[in-house]
């Protein structure tokens, strides 16, 4: 792990609501090493979708500053740093698998990108369904199609907003290992919002928790699982005890 | 011609591939229509109706016989008008609707009106066209884009805002421009809002055009069904009116068919089974 990819220095957002300022982030510090997978647990509604989109530059914050491998993050997506997966994997349902990967290589006018949409697919185990479209995948493999599109453009670093959530356990629990393969072999930067702490735990480096809006820090985990990941580690101590500590930091920060 | 156009089936129905359900699924119609026929005749000749009042079937049948080339002939020349109509009002729809869907300010100006004409029956305003320009094809063709342009305007404005917000917000995330998500989102994303307008739309230009003739008009089966009326050749009259039915029949027939084609993605043209499929891991 190099220096940090993401710096995140005081930074605070406002909205503006009919009465006055709705402030949802409030002086939030953080850093975000190169190669490292961060999950953001917190109350629902507290603001992890809006910093996912201050991070992607979708968004200006209200004060504070933010970098993404040192730029700007409105200047870090034009530079197509940062690849967003949301939590519907939204894709064109008039448009192939492979024509949705492509969207984005169309839209920047890239006529050779650094990843082949065809190579992402099979590294998504999507190769044979290139060709389908998406009323014909599970919401699983729609997912997985987001994800390919999100890397089409070898972005440093990857914002991840609740992905799964719409996913029924089972696909779900699938998905996580998929993702952690893919990961594995990728070592993009993650930053993957999530509901379900054990999620949180068995896929990322460190857990932070945010607290009920206006959200800030309200804790910081390491976890102390080795990689690769693996189903039977949901089984161990250390993933038990790092659950059952960030249900307490989170039960106390709600 | 919306009875006609009701025994079609239900909109959803997907097309019957084994005969046996093709059958099940036109008998029924058939049946009914043969059968409305057949007691309109035994009416007609049981109750010695005047034939300048109401003409049986059989009197129908044999005028479409004889005049049959001639009618198509005037046919052709209303379906055209229809068609240039229908084409020209819903291309100017849709570019309105653009416009509308990019600039607010547009569409809170004149949103309100193009809805408030929309419930107009605008095909009052014909007798100005005909003043405006003359007995020629151009007041049909323009008459019925009038009729065509607003029930068009009004859904290709709901559709084209009609995205998935995820779905923009990708297309944002990428750095598309605005014309880039017109092209490559909201317009394919409001292509089932148009083709419900263009449904309704392709019938109300056929409507236009026939109203159009009677006010004045050189040719065609609107003029056709007039003329008829004023010589009380009921058998005439009715002999249009069929064809004009086939020709209402045949416009939405193409539009099911190009739609089918364009929006085998949408809901409507998917089975059931690709439906449930979806929630599956």
């Amino acid at each position: 792990m190099t220096g940090p990819l993401v710096e995140v220095q005081g930074l605070t957002k406002r909205f503006e609501s009919g009465a006055g300022y709705l402030p949802v982030l409030w002086d939030l510090t953080f850093r975000v090493g190169a190669g490292e997978f961060v999950a953001v647990v917190g109350p629902s509604g507290c603001g992890k979708t809006t910093l996912l989109r201050i991070l992607a530059g979708l968004l200006p914050p209200s004060g504070g500053s933010v970098a993404v491998a040192g730029y700007d993050p409105r200047l870090a997506r034009r530079e197509k740093q940062v690849g967003f997966v949301f939590q519907t994997p939204a894709l064109l349902p008039w448009r192939t698998v492979l024509e949705n990967v492509r969207l984005a290589l169309e839209v920047n006018r890239v006529s050779r990108p650094a990843l082949k949409p065809e190579d992402l697919l099979e590294l998504m185990g999507l190769a044979e369904f290139a060709d389908y479209y998406p009323h014909q995948l599970s919401g699983g493999m729609a997912q997985r199609v987001a994800l390919a599109r999100a890397l089409v453009f070898d972005p440093k670093l990857l914002l991840m907003d609740e992905p799964f959530s719409a996913l029924d356990e089972l696909t779900r629990s699938a998905m996580r290992y998929e993702l952690l393969r893919v990961w594995e072999q990728t070592r993009k930067t993650v930053i993957f919002v999530t509901h379900s702490i054990p999620e949180a735990v068995i896929l990322a480096d460190r857990v932070l928790v945010l607290s009920r809006r206006p959200a800030h820090l309200a804790g910081e985990l390491i976890v102390d699982l080795p990689r690769p990941r693996t189903e039977d580690m949901e089984d161990s101590a250390p993933f038990r005890e790092a659950v059952k500590w960030l249900k307490s930091r989170l039960r106390a920060a709600a | 011609m919306a009875q006609v156009e009701a025994a079609g089936g239900g909109l959803k129905a997907p097309a019957p591939r084994r005969t046996g359900r093709f059958l099940s699924e036109v008998a029924p119609p058939v049946a009914a229509f043969l059968l409305v026929a057949g007691v309109w005749e035994a009416a007609v000749r049981l109750r010695n109706i005047p034939p300048y009042l109401l003409p049986a079937p059989s009197a129908v049948a044999a005028r479409l016989w004889a005049d049959g080339p001639a009618l198509i002939a005037e046919g052709v020349y209303t379906l055209l008008e229809a068609l240039l109509g229908f084409g020209l009002g819903s291309a100017a729809a849709v570019v309105v609707g653009a416009a509308m869907a990019r600039w607010r300010l547009l569409e809170r100006s004149l949103y309100p009106l193009a809805v408030l004409v929309k419930v107009t029956p605008v095909v009052t305003v014909a007798p100005l066209f005909i003043i405006w320009f003359g007995f020629g094809l151009l007041p049909k063709v323009l008459i019925a884009a009038l009729i065509t342009f607003f029930p068009v305007l009004v859904n290709a404005v709901t559709g084209l805002k009609a995205v998935e917000p995820a779905a923009l917000e990708f297309f944002e995330s990428v750095g598309a421009s605005k014309w880039e998500i017109f092209l490559k989102l909201r317009f394919p994303a409001s292509l089932p809002y148009l083709f419900a307008a263009f449904r309704v739309s392709v019938v109300l230009g056929l409507i236009g055009a026939v109203v159009a003739e009677w006010l004045g008009a050189e040719r065609g089966l609107g003029r056709a069904v007039l003329l008829a009326n004023q010589n009380l050749d009921m058998a005439g009259l009715f002999a249009g009116v069929f064809l004009l039915a086939l020709c209402g029949v045949g416009l939405t027939g193409l539009i099911r068919l190009w739609e089918r084609q364009l929006l085998f993605w949408h809901e409507t043209y998917l089975t059931t089974e690709e439906l449930t499929e979806r929630g599956k891991p």
